[in-house]
């Protein structure tokens, strides 16, 4: 509490991909969020997480743990998504409990609270057996469904984290923690992001109690778990568990994890690569490039665009087919490969006649302040080129064929989000290169679309999905749009604030 | 403070542990710094887990301040 010292310190603490690789070593936990870049960047984080136990282990690298203190209880929050690159301030918190905290600027992203043990040593050395190598079941995440997650679900499971990278960690991180300590954080890892939940899991808190486990300082034990849903809150997808961890030994460390779950937006009106049947042919001989068109709103704007038969380019980072689309692989913000993107279309179709900006980066919360400049920065460098470089790139295109430029902005910039400065910056910013767009070309019609909250992996967050509207209407609304007259000049369109 | 303002306080002591005790009448979403989306989901958590109820989640975006979940509390325990 806030009566007590805290102590903040000026060291810092900053992972890199190599960090979560060798946590990965260590743990097993090869959940994609963290492992997999790819994964990551087509999720609303954008980039690989930080492992939230992994955060844990670097504050334990901040307590004095000597051979003679006992851990009682430890609990870990992992408050807000941690990223590579980033420097998270350590806070430590003395009194009992004790606490240790990674800050970005003024934001708790993970604490550490501990209790000790202050009973004298029982004098039990354990003969659990010491594994010369890691034992865990799964090689790939479970994928369960919110349906099959349910209270009184239960699985259980044997666990041996890898000794070698355990080493490498516990050094990396200057932990003093017993082995044992430490094992049970990278099983906590490994059960929420293998196992329950899995493959969606969100990791929230860790609460471990060790009041009945003994075990010998150098001993890692192999542990055999058995867990239980206990609780489900279909409201925000969270899921609550408890476990029980056993050595050779008879006592046992109680665990409860709790977890959030990121339900799949995999659906007929989410996937990319589902085409309705023709519902006209108003757009038949009109050739529309869609910049993001392979996720959410922008696969939806292609679905619509084809179903009323448009010929329909799209862009995306990651490769994928949808039907009826010629896509290209790569990032709007590459000015030189859009340029191939246009040669390719004026060889092939002659002419464009709807430009479609509708790619955006990931939206991470930030607050403004020091640590948050970089990020910040970035972000607004980023998403404005995605935008930019379409308009410079296209603009005299579809200048030639008195065409559309569509460029999809957000009604953020007239009901600012407080945690996003920067993508209400970069929304407003793009809306005032359209005005300038349409200045500078005014036989084009440029239009400003301002969506609400719209539900796609952009905003697959507990929160982030309450009162998000599917990207289907928004799209069906645009392309009915780009159905009727075209009206040089600059126009807007803007959806009623859900009720 | 009432019984459910002093066990809201502590409720937002978890919360917001940097907080001191003589803001936390006052503490709202302006005025505290850490007080974003992911603290209002685990304020949620740990004022169901305290005072055993299940809160709407759509009052969720209106309880902005001490003051507010206070008298939501009172209200709910009142028609409890």
């Amino acid at each position: 509490m806030r009566d007590t010292p805290v102590t903040a310190s000026k060291v810092v603490v900053r992972f890199a991909p190599e960090d979560l690789d060798l946590f990965r070593d260590a743990s097993g936990d090869r959940n994609p969020i963290h492992c997999s870049a790819d994964y990551a960047s087509r999720t609303v984080y954008g980039e690989r997480l930080v492992y939230g136990a992994l955060g844990a282990i670097a504050c334990l690298g901040h307590i004095d743990l000597g051979p003679d203190m006992r851990i009682a209880k430890l609990v870990a929050d992992f408050q807000r998504p941690m990223f590579c690159g980033v420097d998270y301030a350590v806070h430590r918190i003395e009194g009992s409990p004790f606490c240790v905290r990674l800050m970005d600027g003024g934001l708790p992203v993970v604490t550490v609270t501990l209790w000790k043990d202050s009973s004298p040593r029982k004098g039990f050395e354990s003969t659990g057996v010491c594994q010369s190598h890691s034992y865990w079941k799964l090689s790939e995440p479970v994928c369960r469904t919110e349906e099959e997650i349910q209270p009184g679900l239960r699985v259980s499971g044997r666990y041996h984290c890898d000794p070698t990278a355990l080493v490498h960690l516990c050094d990396r991180w200057a932990v003093s923690a017993t082995a044992s300590l430490v094992q049970t954080l990278l099983w906590g890892s490994y059960f929420t992001g293998m196992d329950l939940p899995g493959r969606s899991a969100l990791f929230f808190r860790l609460s471990l109690d060790f009041s009945d486990h003994q075990a010998n300082d150098d001993t890692c034990e192999v542990l055999d778990y058995e867990a239980v849903v206990t609780k489900v809150d279909p409201r925000l997808s969270q899921v609550r568990c408890q476990a029980t961890l056993k050595g050779t030994t008879s006592q046992a460390i109680k665990a409860e994890c709790m977890s959030f779950l990121r339900p799949s937006l995999d659906s007929p009106n989410n996937s990319a690569t589902e085409i309705s049947q023709p519902l006209s042919n108003d757009l038949a001989g009109k050739v529309a490039l869609v910049i993001g068109g392979n996720r959410g709103l922008g696969a939806e704007i292609t679905r619509f665009l084809v179903s009323h038969g448009c010929t329909v380019i799209a862009t995306s980072r990651s490769p994928g087919a949808q039907n009826g689309v010629t896509t290209f692989s790569g990032s709007a913000a590459d000015a030189a490969w859009l340029q191939t993107v246009r040669d390719a279309i004026q060889k092939q179709h002659g002419k464009l006649d709807f430009l479609v900006c509708n790619a955006f980066p990931a939206i991470n919360p930030l607050r403004m302040e020091f640590n948050a400049i970089e990020r910040i920065q970035a972000y607004l460098q980023q998403a404005t080129a995605l935008v930019l470089n379409p308009l410079c790139v296209f603009m005299e295109m579809l200048d030639a064929s008195g065409g559309r430029a569509v460029i999809v902005s957000s009604t953020a910039t007239q009901r600012p989000v407080k945690e996003w400065p920067h993508y209400v910056a970069a929304k407003k910013a793009i809306e005032g290169l359209a005005e300038v767009a349409a200045l500078q070309y005014p036989r084009v019609q440029t239009m400003i679309v301002r969506p609400n909250k719209l539900l796609t992996e952009m905003t697959n967050t507990p929160m982030g999905r309450q009162n998000a509207e599917p990207p289907s209407r928004v799209a069906s609304k645009l392309v009915d749009h780009l159905r009727g007259p075209a009206q040089p000049g600059l126009t807007l369109l803007e959806f009623p604030e859900p009720a | 403070m009432d019984d459910t303002g002093k066990r809201l306080a502590g409720c937002f002591q978890v919360v917001f542990p940097d907080l001191r005790e003589a803001e936390i009448p006052s503490a709202s979403q302006q005025t505290v710094a850490a007080w974003d989306s992911v603290a209002a989901i685990t304020m949620m958590n740990v004022i169901e887990d305290e005072f055993a109820l299940q809160m709407d989640l759509d009052d969720l975006a209106d309880l902005d301040s001490f003051e507010k979940v206070h008298a939501y509390l009172q209200k709910r325990l009142q028609v409890a």
